[in-house]
């Protein structure tokens, strides 16, 4: 597999802050990956070490096979890049703006490069903002214009920290609809802690806590949880008969029982999948008088994953 | 969206990369605002309102005496033009990487394929040739053009022009010292209380001569001394503040990149 960023071992430190402890991460090409983490996890760190614009204090990594330390420029080459608080030179213009950034790229011709300022203007909704000096802008439009600045040059990897941050709900969505659009043609590296955002629009998802990534997986293998097969039914009626049918079976292996609007619950969690589509819900609904309201395999919801995770005793997926 | 064939990509690598297109920006900022007015009429009253008065208007009041003399005009335009222009280039430098610093572009910019050498170089080679333009090119052209008038005959371009040139080291000396000072600091006080402090130190240890005999041969000081035998074509006593002050400057912006490529963002 070609590895877009590739590190290991990387750590910083700030005095005896240690904001970053060895930390491993692969990310393939053409994929979208969030970066989760609570507050001061070393989200942003990691991404400012990836750019150069802070030194590593251990370990290293590259990206595009650059090596961060020593080849920063030829990696900002491939890279567009949107800050957590973006700051930007306010008297000019967002067409200004777009064309100072892309001649860091393009030396030429003119034309082509007005063309790719109005395209990426026009990407981000901000064509009929362009000519207006930045100061004014709404956190909306500041936002969409730092996508706008970092897909000027059609990166290879775009690595944005915090893009949906301060936004509105419409805000986030005209954000999260722009990266849809640019995953076909780049890789997307994005930290956040909207986490419906990340279950929205990730391939792959790892997570920092104090420093250390404790997990990385396909964003459906961490939704899928560690603890093997659930299933959960809403039930109506007396249960107690179907539960004891239920527990003799060798694949139930537990049932957890709950209350909802004045219903009872099951999660029901079994060993052998295959046996538990085939026989569940016919040996519950065998029971007369019992109806089956809600039935389904169970999706964890990413933000009880990252939870469990974060506040320690979760498997960890890697 | 489709990547455009048609674009051509910059070629600078290495230190260099973004030379170019931070200098368009930072040139910009000299010459396509109002600023760029704004110091031409500032430094033509500055640096051509005295000798004006002198050559143009003294006459008109005191009858009496003697016409003045282009000379007396070069001395007041030379003893002016130095230590103005000092004063002007610290109060302009101090912001020059600190603002940058303190809004958070600095670390957009270096966001981008821009050596840090290239961020430095761009502001130290715009505002330099802005201010040699606008201070030093523009004025000394126009008190050579009042001191002709006065004198009826075209001066000897040369020598005023060495002088001038004299100067311009000076300031170039002063705008070094000022952006190393930047790459340091995070806020303008210390940069300019730095600066401003250094200037009228060596100021005063340039008149203690006697006392303290070898420092102050070295200080730029005494780069503005020679400016006056080499308006007037003498041959200059020393070139020592020449060598020390061009060695110094360019010390101060190897300096200055060294520091500002070691800093975190």
């Amino acid at each position: 597999m070609e590895w877009v960023i590739d590190i290991q071992g990387l750590s910083k430190s700030y005095g005896r802050v240690k904001a970053l402890k060895s930390l491993d991460l692969r990310v393939p090409r053409n994929t979208i990956l969030g970066f989760l983490g609570p507050n001061g996890a070393g989200k942003t760190t990691t991404i400012k070490l990836l750019l150069g614009l802070i030194r590593p204090s251990g370990g290293g990594g590259t990206v595009f096979g650059h090596d961060i330390a020593r080849q920063s420029i030829e990696i900002r080459r491939r890279v567009g890049y949107l800050a957590q608080q973006p700051r930007y030179y306010e008297h000019m213009t967002a067409r200004e703006l777009l064309r100072f950034r892309a001649r860091f790229f393009y030396r030429g011709p003119q034309a082509a490069i007005e063309s790719r300022v109005a395209e990426t203007l026009e990407l981000v909704g901000l064509d009929d903002k362009a000519d207006r000096p930045i100061r004014g802008f709404s956190g909306g439009e500041l936002q969409r214009l730092g996508l706008a600045q970092a897909q000027v040059n059609y990166p290879d990897l775009l690595i944005l920290d915090e893009p949906a941050a301060n936004l509105d709900p419409m805000g986030r969505r005209d954000v999260l609809e722009v990266m849809e659009r640019l995953r076909q043609h780049t890789t997307i590296f994005y930290s956040t802690h909207i986490l419906d955002d990340v279950q929205r629009v990730s391939d792959t998802v790892a997570i920092l806590d104090h420093g250390e990534l404790v997990a990385q997986a396909p964003i459906e293998k961490l939704l899928a949880g560690s603890d093997g097969p659930v299933y959960t039914l809403v039930l109506q009626g007396d249960p107690s008969a179907a539960y004891s049918r239920l527990t003799s079976q060798p694949w139930v292996t537990g049932i957890q029982v709950g209350q909802k609007n004045g219903y009872v619950t099951w999660q029901v969690s079994v060993s052998d999948e295959e046996a538990a589509r085939a026989e569940l819900l016919r040996r519950v609904l065998a029971e007369r008088g019992l109806n089956v309201l809600e039935y389904g395999r169970k999706k964890h919801e990413l933000e009880e994953v990252f939870m469990q995770i974060v506040e320690g005793g979760a498997d960890v997926t890697r | 969206m489709s990547h455009d064939s048609a674009l051509l990509m910059v070629r600078e690598r290495g230190w260099s990369s973004g030379l170019r297109n931070m200098l368009r920006k930072e040139n910009g900022t000299w010459w396509r605002t109002k600023k760029c007015w704004v110091q031409i009429l500032v430094w033509l009253l500055i640096a051509n309102g005295i000798p004006a008065f002198i050559l143009w208007i003294i006459p008109l009041i005191d009858t009496g005496s003697p016409l003045p003399s282009g000379a007396d005009g070069l001395e007041a335009f030379l003893s002016i033009l130095g230590p103005a222009a000092t004063i002007g280039v610290l109060i302009l430098a101090q912001s020059i990487i600190v603002r940058e610093k303190q809004l958070g572009t600095a670390a957009w910019i270096l966001s981008n394929p821009v050596s840090r050498a290239a961020f430095v170089l761009s502001k130290l080679i715009a505002h330099a040739a802005g201010i040699l333009a606008i201070i030093f090119v523009l004025q000394g052209l126009v008190a050579y053009g009042q001191f002709s008038l006065r004198d009826g005959e075209l001066w000897p371009i040369l020598p005023l022009a060495a002088a001038i040139g004299l100067q311009a080291l000076h300031m170039l000396f002063w705008l070094a010292f000022s952006l190393m000072l930047g790459t340091f600091f995070r806020s303008r006080g210390p940069v300019l209380g730095i600066a401003f402090g250094a200037y009228f130190v060596q100021e005063i240890l340039g008149q203690l001569e006697g006392l303290v005999p070898v420092v102050p041969a070295y200080m730029p000081t005494k780069l503005l001394a020679l400016c006056m035998p080499a308006a007037l074509g003498r041959p200059l006593p020393t070139v020592l503040p020449i060598v020390s002050v061009a060695v110094s400057a360019v010390l101060f912006v190897l300096i200055a990149i060294w520091r500002f490529g070691r800093q975190e963002y």
